[in-house]
């Protein structure tokens, strides 16, 4: 039982000097509508959730299309702890301690082709398991995409655990996505197939409400959204909202991927 | 005759104990979750977002005490509205500190910054302002004093019930209008005020009727 482990993480706080966000926070405060829109009720619905057996697919436009097991995957990438900043949309954030490796090292592995320019991501669909999915007000499953030089990124990774652990269902588990310069909805979970386009892929939020989640949907105070603040946000434990900064302060790092894009237009 | 005084007879004696119930009841929900310590981490997001939903509810509660008492033997319901009422512009004014005051914590250069931005803002406000009004004018002194207006001035309750709804419908996570996301709060808050304000507007047009045959 993973939750009777002491959280340890090897750093205690990001590279701005914010301190990590309390294990028990991360582990009860998640925006994951598979089962539900009540933050505090997932850790409870998504209790025995089953992330064994569990099979990842990386097809598309690749040279070596594959199927990998999650046991498999574990052994092939060696796992480092990546303290990141989480920026939701609805303006709140944690500092995280993610587990995990980055995502480019799968995709090379797979060749991706010339034609291919963008990745698509496939979250598991089961009702079942997953009672949000009943709700047909929503295009299940949950899927998300990024253009490849972005999923090529070196900050962009697969996490599988969190504060030196493996992922609890509720984040995610067995295998997520994180990009920490784009808000939280990004970071899709529980991913099944990987998939790499030549066309820009459909994503849940985009196809839910284009108006106000884009496909690009980086951390810009610059770029209002309708109902959410974007300029400020709340760090989970603290009372002051801190202003939110420009690709949540991995600018350094990621502006240039974005050089000539009118980024109110590609929100 | 007397089978009608004698339904009257029927108000629960302890009404105001309904009444008062029914308007503390969100506020003891909300202390027994957060009792439980079920909204720790991010409390004021809880929080902002029930007492809004306690302030629609009520409102709706009140807004229902008009067409409950057009019922046979239920004439007592009349005297519901005003308490109900009262609780609704009290919900709302804790959602707009809590939102204002204690998110923002009225830092005007923020909120000026959401204002400009964020329409449904707009109509949160309005519809606060119209409540805020039939609040003051609730007092019994101005109530006589308005005499015949105050019946029209109050019935801007109803403006105020369609611009929640605009606001709950812009406010919501999806595209209410399109049926995707999570849009059931404004459907059904809007089924709420088009059955209440609907049977208002059609018992006028049936007596109007009425009167001209």
């Amino acid at each position: 039982d993973v939750t009777s482990l002491t959280p340890q993480a090897t750093g205690s706080a990001d590279e701005r000097g914010d301190a990590l966000t309390p294990f028990d926070a991360v582990t009860h405060y998640n925006n994951y509508y598979e089962f539900s829109a009540d933050k505090q009720a997932v850790a409870r619905l998504a209790r025995d959730f089953q992330v064994r057996p569990w099979v990842v697919e990386i097809g598309g436009l690749v040279h070596k299309p594959h199927t990998i097991g999650i046991e498999d995957l574990l052994r092939a990438f060696s796992l480092e702890e990546r303290i990141y900043r989480l920026r939701c949309v609805e303006g709140w954030s944690m500092v995280i301690p993610w587990l995990g490796f980055p995502l480019h090292r799968l995709l090379e592995r797979a060749e991706p082709m010339g034609s291919a320019r963008f990745v698509r991501f496939v979250a598991l669909y089961d009702p079942e398991q997953m009672p949000g999915q009943k709700n047909p007000l929503f295009p299940w499953p949950y899927t998300e995409g990024l253009r490849l030089d972005e999923a090529l990124h070196d900050l962009t990774i697969l996490a599988v655990g969190l504060y030196g652990q493996m992922l609890l269902p509720q984040n995610g588990a067995p295998l997520r996505l994180v990009v920490p310069w784009k808000y939280g909805f990004k970071s899709i979970k529980a991913i099944v197939r990987i998939e790499l386009t030549e066309e820009q892929p459909a994503t849940l939020w985009s196809t839910v409400a284009p108006q106000e989640y884009g496909f690009y949907a980086n951390v810009n105070p610059e770029v209002p959204h309708p109902r959410w603040s974007q300029a400020t946000e709340r760090r989970i434990g603290e009372n002051e909202r801190r202003p939110t900064l420009p690709f949540n302060g991995y600018a350094e790092q990621v502006a240039s991927l974005y050089q000539g894009m009118d980024l109110s237009v590609y929100y | 005759m007397a089978r009608v005084l004698a339904r009257k007879a029927v108000e629960p004696r302890a009404w105001l104990l309904w009444v008062h119930g029914l308007g503390v009841a969100p506020l003891v929900f909300f202390g027994i979750g957060f009792w439980r310590g079920m909204y720790w981490i991010n409390p004021l997001q809880v929080a902002i977002q029930r007492s809004g939903d306690a302030a629609v509810l009520l409102l709706l509660a009140s807004l229902a005490c008009t067409p409950l008492s057009w019922v046979r033997g239920w004439a007592w319901f009349v005297r519901w509205r005003r308490p109900l009422g009262l609780y609704a512009f009290a919900y709302a004014l804790a959602h707009v500190v809590l939102y204002a005051g204690v998110d923002y914590a009225w830092n005007w250069g923020w909120l000026g910054a959401e204002f400009r931005e964020k329409p449904y803002l707009w109509f949160g406000a309005a519809a606060f302002l119209i409540l805020s009004i039939l609040a003051v004018t609730s007092l019994r002194r101005i109530q006589r004093r308005l005499g015949w207006r105050w019946k029209v001035l109050h019935r801007l309750v109803y403006a105020s019930a369609l611009l929640v709804l605009v606001h709950l419908v812009l406010v919501v996570k999806g595209d209410a209008l399109r049926l995707r996301g999570d849009v059931w709060k404004p459907w059904l808050v809007g089924a709420g005020v088009g059955v209440l304000l609907g049977g208002r507007l059609l018992r006028m047009a049936w007596k109007s009727m009425k009167r001209r045959l």
